[in-house]
């Protein structure tokens, strides 16, 4: 080679190394790593301070104009109160709603003297932005009306005054909401949160399918919550979303492959979710929305099962233990194509198991299914809601994650219930209607 | 930034940085008239897992991440310097052994489980000097793991990743060198790290 042709291999082998440096370093800013930790809101007033009772979380839910701090949460947001529950304790949660980046706030809500106090972080779930947010409500602001025992609430009755700020940092912005009406309850509806809460992409503060989230399922306004089924090597029912253990859903262990190729007890001590917790079995799952929660409504939604036996045994156990219990709840076995409509016709007296059929009329009525669910991208199809529910089932649409969408299906549409992964604006949508 | 991004950076760093000291050194292998030839590389050495191996805490475990490993590579050479190829192996990437008494019935059961892996790799190779040489280039690795605790299961994954080598080799004939290589690879999808130390030896199959 000539010393000019040289000079030009080298020329191109420095330009194609550097290509392939500038491409490593691109792959590594590509992932960069996505999290919302729930920042740390120690404040010491709050902890000295005494609980709520639930005469004024009642009276205090409704719809609130925000007069300071619309950069946060936009200009109407829903406030509503849940509670979840153990064997020795029961705890009352705080949450507004927003329709501005589904912004969502949860915490809770104590009294010292006569003022109110709320502690607790926000939420956008268009990013991974997160903060504290602290509100007071003054003697002046109405706390008296609240405390009182038949509280006389009504259109700027009550103001929220507080603070919030950005990740760890102390709340220093102004926020300012005032009450105008009572929260929507015309017309039950539904508010169904995939995968029991939301999906684990999202970075909520408790893995999806997990028992955690099924208790913060009610924070995020859900009233029912849908749970994928799989069912291990050794007829153990659990809830996990995916086909096979991946690090979107689960800690490093080292195992790979598909679910059902391992028993429970391997999966138990094995695999742990993505924030720690075990993967619950559907009696460990069914326990804590049965005698942990609110919920009104469970869609058992097997993937790629074998056998529904034991999960319709699971179903009638815990129908029952509600029953007894008083709880208004009903669960219901998801039926979602031909082939698990087949082994749901093989269970014994199959039309008395509450079902959720998403295929033809002729096949709900066929398995004398409580709901028939369909997609939403079939639109709002008025006359088929009507007719479904003209013959005393439900009608329940899914999964619709565009907050226009939710919109939309929510103020045009007849449906019984929603199931989005994102059921804060599901909940925003639904309780400012008028 | 974490410590694999950090890896990344500065491997590329020295890649860029020696890429410009090259200019105008001699060719590994003189010049024989002839521009383009295949080279064969095979080794054999020792693996250390570098990576987090994700065991649950509550697991009374031993680790095992040292392990016999080999390398099968094809390069095809042409007359300029950037080589291109493809790369194969065996490398065992980690095992733990529990030590019982951790299931929930209170039983104690040992376990065992491995993670292996056979990289399947496109490779660009880089000569610096007479006797020095980089590799690196993406692709998958194959995964099989074989758990053993109240039963077997072996199961199989892909993840995509990378790899980077250093290759230091001496003459032994016309057709053939001998080699030490030290080689990070990086199954990026399942956070897999490892770090080896192989000797090779390294035939030209072919040359036209």
């Amino acid at each position: 080679l000539s010393g000019m042709e040289r000079m030009g291999y080298n020329r191109s082998i420095v330009k194609t190394l550097s290509l392939l440096g500038f491409l490593f370093f691109f792959i590594s800013a590509c992932e960069r790593k996505y999290e919302a930790p729930v920042p740390d809101n120690d404040w010491p007033l709050f902890d000295t301070a005494d609980p709520l009772d639930t005469i004024t979380q009642k009276a205090m839910e409704g719809i609130y104009r925000v007069t300071d701090g619309t950069d946060l949460f936009g200009s109407q947001v829903a406030l509503k109160w849940s509670f979840n529950s153990n064997l020795t304790d029961t705890t009352y949660y705080i949450s507004i709603f927003c329709e501005k980046d589904i912004t969502y706030y949860t915490g809770q809500g104590r009294k010292t003297g006569t003022d109110l106090l709320f502690n607790g972080y926000w939420r956008k779930m268009v990013n991974n932005q997160t903060g504290i947010a602290r509100f007071t409500i003054s003697d002046t602001n109405g706390s008296r009306q609240l405390l009182s025992k038949t509280p006389m609430i009504s259109a700027d009755s009550i103001t929220m005054a507080g603070l919030w700020g950005s990740g760890e940092n102390p709340p220093t912005n102004n926020i300012v909401l005032k009450y105008v009406r009572p929260l929507y309850h015309g017309k039950a509806f539904e508010i169904m949160a995939a995968h029991t809460g939301g999906q684990t992409i999202d970075h909520l503060p408790h893995a999806e399918n997990s028992t955690d989230m099924i208790r913060y399922s009610s924070q995020l306004g859900a009233t029912g919550i849908q749970m994928d089924l799989r069912i291990t090597s050794d007829g153990v029912p659990i809830l996990f979303r995916d086909d096979d253990f991946n690090q979107r859903l689960v800690q490093k262990s080292g195992l790979l492959g598909k679910v059902e190729d391992y028993t429970y007890v391997q999966i138990n001590t094995f695999v742990k979710l993505i924030d720690g917790q075990s993967i619950p079995t559907l009696d460990n799952a069914l326990d804590v929305a049965v005698n942990g929660t609110n919920l009104h409504f469970v869609w058992l939604d097997t993937r790629n099962v074998g056998s529904l036996a034991t999960i319709q045994q699971l179903q009638s156990k815990y129908i029952q233990i509600a029953q007894t219990a008083g709880r208004d709840i009903q669960i219901v076995i998801g039926i979602p194509d031909q082939q698990r409509l087949s082994i749901f016709t093989t269970l014994p007296n199959y039309t008395a198991s509450p079902s959720l059929c998403e295929l033809t009329f002729a096949d709900v009525a066929a398995t004398n299914s409580v709901a028939w669910g369909t997609k939403w991208t079939s639109g709002i199809q008025s006359s088929e809601v009507s007719q479904i529910q003209g013959q005393g089932r439900k009608a329940f649409v899914w999964t619709i994650d565009d907050p226009n969408t939710v919109s939309e299906f929510i103020s045009q549409g007849n449906f019984d219930g929603l199931l989005s992964d994102y059921p804060t604006i599901v909940a925003y949508y639904y309780y400012v209607r008028q | 930034m974490s410590d694999s991004k950090k890896i990344i950076g500065i491997s590329m760093l020295f890649i860029l940085g020696c890429s410009g000291v090259v200019i105008g050194q001699d060719e590994e292998v003189p010049k024989t008239g002839k521009g383009y030839s295949y080279v064969a590389y095979l080794g054999a050495g020792v693996s250390y897992f570098t990576g987090s191996i994700g065991t649950p805490a509550s697991l009374n475990n031993t680790v095992r991440r040292l392990s016999p490993c080999g390398t099968a590579r094809i390069m095809w050479q042409p007359e300029y310097k950037l080589g291109i190829g493809f790369e194969t192996g065996w490398t065992p990437f980690y095992s733990y052994h529990v030590n019982g008494g951790i299931n929930s019935s209170g039983n104690a059961e040992p376990a065992t489980m491995n993670l292996n892996t056979i990289p399947v790799l496109m490779v660009f190779s880089m000569p610096f000097g007479q006797h020095l040489r980089l590799f690196g280039g993406p692709g998958g690795y194959l995964l099989t793991s074989h758990l053993n605790y109240y039963g077997n299961v072996r199961e199989f994954g892909f993840s995509f990743g990378y790899m980077a080598a250093v290759n230091y080799s001496i003459r032994l004939s016309d057709n053939v060198r001998l080699a030490t290589e030290i080689k990070w690879m990086n199954a990026r999808q399942t956070k897999d790290v490892n770090l080896s130390a192989q000797m090779m030896a390294i035939w030209k199959l072919k040359e036209w």
